[in-house]
């Protein structure tokens, strides 16, 4: 910024016309400043050597444009009067560079021709007058293995006073409907496909993730005015019809693009930190890095816990009365409880979402039937409804990463086995963790990795290897029943045959339900599941464990978390006797200022066949960072 | 080492299917499922008459579909309206449902959008939602579809844009 003034101040009165020849000095100045390098997609920095984050296309008028910012600074003040087409929509420099062009317009007092700019003019016409610019963050969906980190996208604001009407703005990749998943995923981390922006209503966008996922949305209204709001659109205009961009999964996406997009209208905000991988909802934490960069925040909390807010205050008799009308024992006629009606109403909606859209005919039916009905008695003073916890706001969660230091004993055959260790994590949150900025009960775990060592034996050894674990707890209710599941990939020690150091590659996935034990701070959950663990030591080289499990995980204090499970697995083989064992589990956590945690946890395992209990006591004190 | 690489299959299957939301998502196609009656792409002509297509246009600016685009299209019925009633027209047709839904609660959030829509203003709102679930029965009740919902709300917010 300092740069930026001092230049502004070097070139005051230096400009008279619209060929004037700037100075090399000037434009030397000039093309360091972070304004400059931003709009170039350069980094701040002016004494960072890199190249530009734009990877081809129109967007550089220079040749050397990519490598330098003062031969594409040249560049673009000669290109004002010229008639080359440029990107998709053919447009001349002046229409297409919108935000280059007004920066140029303050920065030097050039002169630009007025020319008509239908295209331009016609994409920020849909914006009505745009006022402000929101950050949207929909939250991560367990029950969509697809939504796991969340997503980030931009809601620009009108005059309106209802923000549906508003203009969402997306980044993704741009990919065959047909693309088969391997191929998708191997483009997608090397950069094999283009990122493209594009703009629709906000309803569309509420509609795609609320009603169709049952995600809550969290939107971070910024501090920009709407004429930076209107530099923003510029700027996205400019980069979308001319730079080509390429998408990579892990750390060019939706958050880093976005957070890019921000910087080149406010060069002092620093929003793109992050660690190997831009997750979106940690890439949020970034907008509270400094003060005075988020204006307010609004939760939309997802169409499910609308419903649950409803049903969860109703009376015994008012619940009987809506599974009647559900039931079709009872027509919505006979319905004399607005308040009822309007819980079923909200029901068949959520209905209706679940469906992907469509109801049977019959359901459609009824739902009118009870519109009808409810609208027969006017407006209601509403039922004091609880507040829907904002506990999924994610930049109050604990970080991703983890550094774990541990200590731990084992006990087998009688002897008694230390050992220090380190666990390193990767995101993302799991179930001992604290809940706040996360789904409640939900597990996305990605690589990690435990070392142990121990003195006895003066060695280390990799005792885990984490692919994947992730477990969805929902709670059973009555108004809308969700399975439970859990699938778990990684290479760890079974600990079930007398044998410390021995190793596996595990695959494990479970299908159960889980239950409120009368608060939502507290739930029980049981699995079926089926575990295939595979390494030399067993007859073809793997084994099958059908098992049985149950839980309970509870919140008993704002920072104290605990959870019990127990596990019997049944080993499947063709000849018996078939061996089974019991795993018993007891752990609890205590967080505190988000990223600071101790864990304690208990371990039983009783072996197969004969043979002494394998037990565990473990301490671990983490710290997590992004 | 198989056991490594199936490993990383797995893996590679359940990041490539996140990744493919995420593109979807933005390029639009993942709201089929869930638009109503009406998808988007409709080109306004002077003789106001829209058809669906998959493809985008307004009178003055054509984007290419990576930019601009807002969701495919599904069984778009014919509908009739002047230019400048695109946005409600637009409106009531992707969110149908809401509204009838909205409407017989005679208030919401979907319903005060539709009715600025209509160009009137917020303060409106509330006379106007009232007003019409008190006539739902002939206003709501009876459409089947969006194209009929659109015609009657018309008729019932006025014209105060």
């Amino acid at each position: 910024m300092r740069f930026f003034l001092l230049f502004l101040a070097l070139t005051w009165g230096h400009c008279s016309s619209a060929d004037t020849k700037f100075s090399d000095q000037v434009l030397d100045r000039l093309s360091k400043t972070p304004e400059w390098r931003l709009l170039l997609h350069f980094s701040k920095d002016w004494e960072d050597k890199g190249v530009s984050e734009v990877d081809g296309g129109d967007f550089f008028l220079s040749p050397q444009g990519r490598n330098n910012p003062l031969a594409e600074l040249r560049a673009t003040i000669e290109a004002i009067h010229s008639e080359r087409l440029l990107g998709p929509l053919k447009q001349i420099p002046i229409c297409a560079f919108q935000g280059r062009y007004q920066f140029l317009r303050e920065a030097l007092k050039l002169e630009i021709p007025k020319v008509n700019c239908e295209k331009w003019d016609g994409f920020i016409s849909r914006f009505h007058d745009p006022q402000r610019v929101s950050l949207v963050f929909s939250a991560a969906y367990t029950n969509n293995p697809a939504s796991m980190f969340g997503h980030l996208f931009l809601k620009v604001g009108s005059l309106k006073e209802s923000d549906l009407l508003d203009v969402g703005i997306n980044y993704a990749a741009q990919v065959s409907p047909d693309e088969n998943p391997f191929a998708f995923f191997y483009f997608g981390v090397m950069g094999g496909y283009e990122g493209h922006w594009s703009v629709q209503p906000y309803y569309e966008k509420l509609n795609e993730y609320i009603k169709s996922e049952n995600r809550d949305l969290w939107e971070y209204e910024l501090e920009l005015s709407p004429s930076e709001t209107l530099f923003l659109l510029k700027h996205l205009w400019e980069l979308e019809t001319t730079a080509s961009v390429d998408y990579y999964f892990f750390d060019d996406n939706c958050a880093y693009e976005i957070m890019r997009l921000l910087e080149v209208v406010r060069p002092n905000w620093s929003l793109t930190h992050h660690t190997i991988y831009a997750i979106p909802g940690e890439m949020v934490k970034n907008l509270f890095n400094e003060a005075g960069v988020v204006r307010k925040v609004l939760f939309r909390p997802s169409l499910r816990k609308k419903l649950l807010q409803k049903y969860d205050v109703m009376s015994v008799e008012q619940k009987e009365r809506l599974f009647d009308v559900i039931s079709r024992t009872r027509p919505a006629s006979e319905i004399d409880d607005p308040f009822v009606l309007t819980t079923l109403n909200a029901y068949f909606d959520y209905q209706r979402q679940l469906k992907k859209g469509k109801l049977e005919a019959d359901e459609n039916r009824l739902w009118e039937q009870i519109q009808v009905r409810r609208a027969s008695f006017g407006s209601i003073t509403q039922t004091d409804l609880p507040e829907i916890s904002p506990e999924t706001r994610p930049d109050l969660g604990h970080d991703a990463y983890a550094v774990d230091l541990m200590a731990g004993s084992e006990k087998l055959d009688g002897g008694f086995y230390g050992y220090q260790g380190i666990r390193l994590k990767s995101a993302y949150h799991d179930l001992l963790n604290k809940d706040l900025g996360f789904k409640r009960f939900s597990e996305i775990q990605f690589p990690w990795m435990e070392w142990r060592y121990r003195p006895q034996s003066n060695n280390w050894h990799l005792e885990e290897l984490g692919g994947v674990k992730v477990t969805s707890l929902t709670p059973v209710s009555r108004i809308d029943f969700n399975p439970s599941w859990r699938v778990q990939l990684d290479f760890e020690s079974p600990k079930d045959f007398g044998c410390l150091d021995c190793r596996a590659f595990v695959w494990d996935a479970g299908i159960g339900s889980s239950w409120e034990l009368g608060t939502p701070d507290a739930l029980i959950y049981q699995f079926f599941g089926l575990r295939a663990e595979s390494d030399e030591r067993w007859e073809q080289g793997y084994r099958l464990l059908p098992n049985l499990e149950a839980g309970l995980l509870a919140i008993l204090q704002e920072n104290w978390k605990l959870h019990l499970q127990a596990t019997y697995n049944r080993e499947a083989r063709h000849s018996s006797p078939e061996p089974e064992f019991y795993k018993m589990m007891m752990a609890q956590s205590f967080s505190w200022n988000r990223n600071w945690e101790l864990r304690q946890g208990f371990q039983w395992i009783t072996p197969n066949f004969s043979g002494d209990t394998y037990r565990q006591l473990r301490l671990d004190f983490a710290y997590y960072f992004r | 080492m198989t056991k490594l690489v199936i490993a990383i299959l797995v893996s590679v299957a359940a990041f490539s299917a996140q990744a493919k939301e995420k593109a979807m998502a933005g390029g639009g196609a993942m709201n089929q499922d869930t638009l109503d009656g009406c998808g988007l792409g409709w080109q306004v002509t002077d003789s106001r008459t829209m058809i669906a297509t998959t493809t985008r246009g307004t009178t003055n600016a054509f984007v290419p579909p990576s930019f601009g685009m807002t969701s495919g299209t599904l069984g778009c019925e014919q509908i009739t309206f002047a230019a400048n009633e695109k946005e409600a027209a637009t409106f009531v047709a992707s969110n149908y449902q809401t509204l009838r839904s909205e409407l017989a609660e005679g208030q919401g959030e979907y319903v005060n959008a539709m009715i600025e829509s209509f160009g009137c203003s917020a303060s409106q709102a509330p006379a106007i939602s009232q007003r019409i679930q008190q006539n739902y029965g002939t206003v709501v009740a009876p459409t089947s579809n969006a194209t009929e919902l659109f015609n009657n709300l018309k008729t019932e917010v006025g014209h105060c844009g």
